[in-house]
């Protein structure tokens, strides 16, 4: 009986080691399930995780219009969507910004060319869920919508050198695991509505 | 003694006068000309502080340098960054507890985010001087050298603005990152200040 107690307290305490050290800018521990969402696209239809479901992988970016770090971005989504062009990768963007909407979504990706899916979500409940923080923040998904990268799209604004999610797309359409799961991202902080 | 003719002495002394001038002008000159005002030489000097409010650049080692050198004060880090509203928002916030509590025993420092980038830094010093010299920032300002992703996990960042508070041990005593409002950070560096050692 006494091996038996000893046993459960060591347990509950590597239980809640593990717990503590548990990675506090993560919301969803990689291989979970991303959760459901409902986005309205540019052209006014809802889109939901379902309306990708002939691809191999999802990427999901957190973005808008007006953040500096995000606009820096926009040509690299538009670069990494054309090189996955019947690769079996969609990318989708989605804007959960207070203040802006679906005519100055339609004017930025006229303007920049977007090549991908550019859907509003006005609540911001899908950022929220996902556990995004900052724009542009970035969510690697595998044919089964398991979490397999999330965090920085690359490491610098200005002269990147690591290409987390391009990374973690290669090592998942190979079927492998992604060597980095999770790097901070770095940009404006998404302001929920209340 | 013999005195001077007035002729030769007024030379003289329109002489030294016509000097004076031009040491003043050239003086001027090099003091307004662009690239003089101390931002382009303090870059290669990590130790020294700008008296004013402009901003040098400091690697991870640097920042930690500076807070132990501030040992003994309680001390505000506060991380921002040019393209972030919510920061500037906060950021006279910051200037105005820092401008009463500064002979109390409060240290403070910016540290900005914005990435210099090897091609063209002194424009991300122009973008954060200005800024800087807008809310009269006299504490001391850094900017973080490396890339956003070096920057925001050295400094531990999930988000800016990001207020770092340190005890007088040069302990880190609370982060606010998210959720926060201003009076909250102000009322720890208040009772931290108090706080007998």
């Amino acid at each position: 009986m006494k091996t038996f107690a000893t046993t459960i307290a060591l347990v509950a305490a590597l239980v809640i080691n593990a717990c503590a050290f548990a990675n506090d800018d993560v919301k969803l521990q990689t291989g979970t399930k991303a959760p459901s969402f409902t986005a309205t696209n540019l052209d006014g239809k809802e889109i939901t995780m379902d309306s990708f479901k002939g691809s191999e992988v999802v990427v999901f970016v957190f973005t808008c219009n007006s953040c500096p770090v995000a606009v820096a971005y926009e040509d690299r989504l538009v670069e990494f969507a054309n090189k996955y062009e019947g690769k079996g990768v969609k990318l989708v963007a989605i804007n959960n910004h207070k203040s802006e909407d679906l005519e100055a979504m339609k004017k930025r990706a006229e303007e920049k060319d977007f090549s991908f899916v550019y859907a509003y979500e006005a609540s911001g409940k899908s950022a929220k869920d996902f556990g995004a923080k900052v724009t542009p923040h970035c969510f690697v998904l595998n044919k089964d919508r398991e979490i397999v990268y999330q965090g920085a799209f690359d490491d610098s604004q200005k002269q990147p050198t690591q290409h987390f999610v391009a990374n973690a797309v290669e090592a998942t359409l190979k079927g492998e695991k992604p060597e980095i799961d999770f790097k901070k991202p770095f940009g404006c902080g998404i302001k929920f509505k209340q | 003694m013999q005195s001077k003719p007035v002729r030769s002495r007024i030379v003289s002394h329109g002489f030294i006068f016509s000097l004076c001038a031009a040491s003043y002008i050239l003086g001027l000159l090099l003091v307004t000309s662009p690239g003089c005002n101390g931002d382009e030489t303090n870059n290669d000097e990590q130790t020294s502080i700008e008296p004013g409010t402009n901003a040098v650049k400091a690697d991870f080692d640097d920042f930690q340098a500076w807070l132990k050198s501030k040992k003994g004060n309680v001390v505000l880090v506060d991380y921002w960054a040019t393209y972030c509203a919510p920061c500037l928002k906060k950021f006279p916030n910051v200037v105005a507890l820092y401008d009463e509590l500064k002979d109390d025993g409060l240290s403070v420092c910016s540290v900005s985010v914005d990435e210099l980038g090897d091609n063209a830094p002194e424009k991300t010093f122009e973008k954060v001087n200005n800024k800087l010299a807008k809310f009269n920032a006299t504490f001391d300002n850094f900017i973080a050298t490396g890339t956003s992703t070096t920057i925001f996990e050295k400094h531990d960042l999930s988000l800016v603005p990001t207020y770092k508070i340190y005890d007088r041990e040069g302990n880190l005593v609370k982060t606010f990152s998210e959720d926060f409002e201003f009076a909250e950070v102000e009322k720890l560096i208040r009772d931290q200040l108090s706080a007998a050692e």
